[in-house]
């Protein structure tokens, strides 16, 4: 009975010999060299792989950085305070970054749906069958595809089915941007103020008719612009943020309400928190 | 031995209101619009402006690529617009509108008889592309394409589906029934073609009748035989179709010439012998308008160009129908506006009275989906990993592959719209791999 005992004891302790120094001489062969300045990067970064440095993936990035190759002051999502860190690590100097905020260029909440749509609820696979769902061809199809992507959580759809951006979830990453099939999200400035909260290119008189808070393409907003800066381009006004001042007169002279001043909105929040 | 495919399903046929109605000559209505893409491949580019007088059957889109496809005039009259008009696939695309004179003034050179004892292979592909032939049975595929098979790939067999497997739909039925003789004059010249040595007409074992009346025309045709399939969809979808009739699978990925076969629809091989006999481009196709909220259903002979609104005229509503379907119901697509034409494609229009529900539950890996599918594929984790945005991993287990015959869906007993979601990935990895592409470059 003890001879089996110590038989097995040897034979099994036996393998694990073997096989610890099989394991050993492995790891020391064929160690994958991890440079240590990458891994501390890699660390550092938020992890989301959102993409908004433009690069695939925050592992991408970091490989980059470390070569030297890009900015440390791409990553939107980590902001300000990441791209300090990052340039002390790597003792460079980088210029400041600001803020930036998702913006939804329509709020057609109260604009007519004109056809029923049963399939699955994702803007790009409706697009496949339909070029709208309400009537405005134009208008966000509020079946959240912006939504389910942020890899942030910062964006939820209203009950009429718009998408709302939690600003202080959103980092700016823009993958609501690239992923509406519609885009009718941008990424703007924090700086900015003033949107134009529709994207319709249809004439006055069709856009108004299907939706009451289009951009009729009056050029009432361009009139009083102090600064020159909206111009309307296909029915459609258009802000040149370059010369916005944000001063917010257009939002007061526009007659169907398309533009929206994100300032007392803000501040609004601001106030309640 | 029974001559079937693996998988499929046997929904109700429901084929009853329309399958004994002899198909009716539809009057051109007055203003036709007539999209420019019509079929799969580049669009037609516009041979046409505003304010031209065209005659019937006047070339009006010229072929944007080799597989593209001719468009013509199916009336004489004036053009009044070439604009982005609403298609049958839910988007505006290039559409020719015509005012129609009312004359149906023919075309010169077309509508005359010609001489087809003389014509050969190249000659019939060359008639077919310009005749604007596109597959009919509803992929609207270019028939010149098909016609083209390159010399590695010989085709022994052209095999003439007149399945007819969609619920509802009865138009090649009652093709085979009244013009036999049109589809086996153009099946021959399909088979000169591509050198086939031998004829097949296939259709399933519900239309006996069309089955004797194929027979006869085929007798006279040393080399053809017809053989009727037990009813199964999708019978008529090309590579169970073939399956069943030859026991050879097509390749995953593969198209039919890699087995030796060819397969061409009925109203196709019919339209191929308008061409080629008298000179008579794709113009009109017969529609089985019907469905539970269709008033008088009908197996109608429309120009292409007609709007859905003229047939509903014609056809009337018992109640008001819920969702308006292009093809049948099983593969076909909703329809958001009665202002679509038909198209070379629109092998039906189908009224229904009910809306898919909007409610799905998890898969409960039931099997069911596996069974019925004919491309032996598993949709339940296809979708399980679409449902959760796993293109990639869809794609690994042969997501493209897919038919979209709905038979998966059609079983599911969690009501999940499988084919949704695989057709919303397929688009999906197509722009993924444009993006790759682009980022290539």
């Amino acid at each position: 009975m003890s001879g089996l005992v110590i038989a097995s004891v040897v034979a099994l302790g036996g393998l694990g010999v073997i096989f610890a120094i099989g394991l050993a001489l492995a790891n020391a062969k064929l160690a994958v060299h991890r440079d240590p300045l990458t891994q501390e990067i890699l660390e550092l970064l938020p992890g989301a792989n959102c993409g908004a440095c433009g690069l695939a993936g925050c592992a991408a990035y970091a490989e980059a950085l470390a070569a030297g190759k890009v900015p440390a002051n791409l990553c939107a999502p980590g902001g300000a305070e990441l791209s300090s860190q990052l340039a002390d690590i790597l003792g460079v100097e980088v210029e400041d970054q600001e803020g930036a905020f998702a913006i939804v260029h329509c709020n057609r909440s109260e604009a007519k749906q004109s056809v029923d749509y049963h399939g699955i609820k994702d803007c790009k696979a409706a697009l496949l069958v339909r070029d709208r769902i309400y009537d405005c061809e134009y208008a966000c199809l509020g079946l959240g595809t912006c939504a389910r992507e942020c890899p942030f959580d910062a964006i939820v759809m209203s009950p009429e089915g718009l998408p709302i951006i939690i600003e202080e979830k959103c980092t700016a990453c823009g993958v609501c941007a690239r992923v509406c099939p519609k885009d009718i999200i941008s990424v703007e400035k924090s700086t900015s103020f003033v949107h134009i909260q529709c994207c319709s290119r249809d004439k006055g008189g069709v856009a108004r008719k299907n939706c009451r808070r289009a951009c009729i393409a009056c050029g009432r907003c361009a009139k009083i612009c102090p600064v020159d800066a909206i111009e309307i381009k296909e029915f459609l006004a258009i802000i040149d943020y370059e010369k916005c001042i944000s001063c917010g007169k257009c939002v007061g002279e526009c007659p169907t309400g398309a533009i929206g001043n994100y300032r007392q909105m803000r501040r609004r929040k601001a106030s309640v928190a | 031995m029974r001559l079937t495919f693996s998988g499929g399903v046997h929904p109700r046929e429901a084929k009853d209101a329309t399958k004994a109605l002899p198909i009716e000559a539809f009057e051109a209505p007055q203003v036709l619009v007539v999209p420019l893409l019509q079929h799969i491949g580049a669009p037609a580019r516009a041979a046409v402006k505003a304010g031209d007088k065209v005659a019937k059957g006047e070339t009006i889109g010229e072929p944007g690529g080799f597989i593209s496809a001719a468009v013509h005039a199916p009336v004489s009259g004036t053009v009044s617009a070439v604009e982005p008009r609403l298609g049958p696939g839910g988007r505006k695309i290039m559409a020719v509108v015509i005012e129609n004179d009312g004359e149906d003034r023919w075309a010169d050179g077309t509508n005359v008889k010609r001489d087809t004892s003389s014509l050969d292979a190249d000659t019939i592909r060359n008639i077919a592309s310009d005749a604007g032939l596109v597959g009919m049975g509803g992929a609207a595929f270019p028939t010149h394409v098909k016609l083209s098979p390159p010399d590695n790939k010989p085709i022994e067999l052209l095999l003439v589906n007149g399945a007819e497997c969609e619920p509802f739909l009865t138009a090649d039925h009652r093709l085979m029934l009244e013009e036999p003789e049109r589809i086996a004059f153009g099946a021959q010249l399909a088979a000169r073609a591509v050198s086939a040595a031998r004829i097949i007409f296939a259709l399933e074992d519900n239309k006996p009748d069309a089955a004797e009346t194929l027979e006869k025309a085929a007798s006279k045709i040393p080399s053809a035989t017809v053989v009727t399939l037990p009813t199964r969809y999708p019978q008529g979808a090309e590579k169970q179709l073939i399956e069943a009739v030859t026991g050879r699978q097509v390749p995953s990925g593969g198209l039919p010439m890699d087995v030796g076969v060819l397969v061409q629809n009925v109203g196709t091989c019919a339209a191929l012998q308008d061409a080629c006999a008298f000179n008579v481009p794709l113009i009109e196709r017969i529609t089985t308008v019907t469905g539970p909220s269709a008033g008088r259903p009908a197996n109608l002979r429309v120009r292409i160009g007609t709007l859905y609104e003229a047939l509903f005229e014609r056809v009337g509503f018992a109640g008001a129908p819920r969702r308006i379907v292009m093809g049948g119901p099983m593969m076909g697509m909703a329809q958001g506006s009665v202002e679509v034409p038909v198209t070379k494609g629109t092998s039906g229009i189908v009224l229904l009275d009910s809306v898919p529900g909007d409610v799905w539950r998890a898969c409960i890996r039931c099997g069911k989906c596996v069974r019925a599918c004919p491309v032996s594929i598993v949709p339940s984790q296809i979708s399980v990993f679409l449902e959760r945005g796993y293109v990639d991993e869809a794609n690994e287990i042969d997501m493209l592959d897919c038919i979209e015959c709905g038979c998966c869906t059609y079983v599911c007993p969690a009501r999940r719209p499988i084919v949704n979601w695989i057709k919303a990935g397929k688009a999906e990895l197509a722009e993924r791999r444009a993006r790759e592409r682009e980022g290539a470059k």
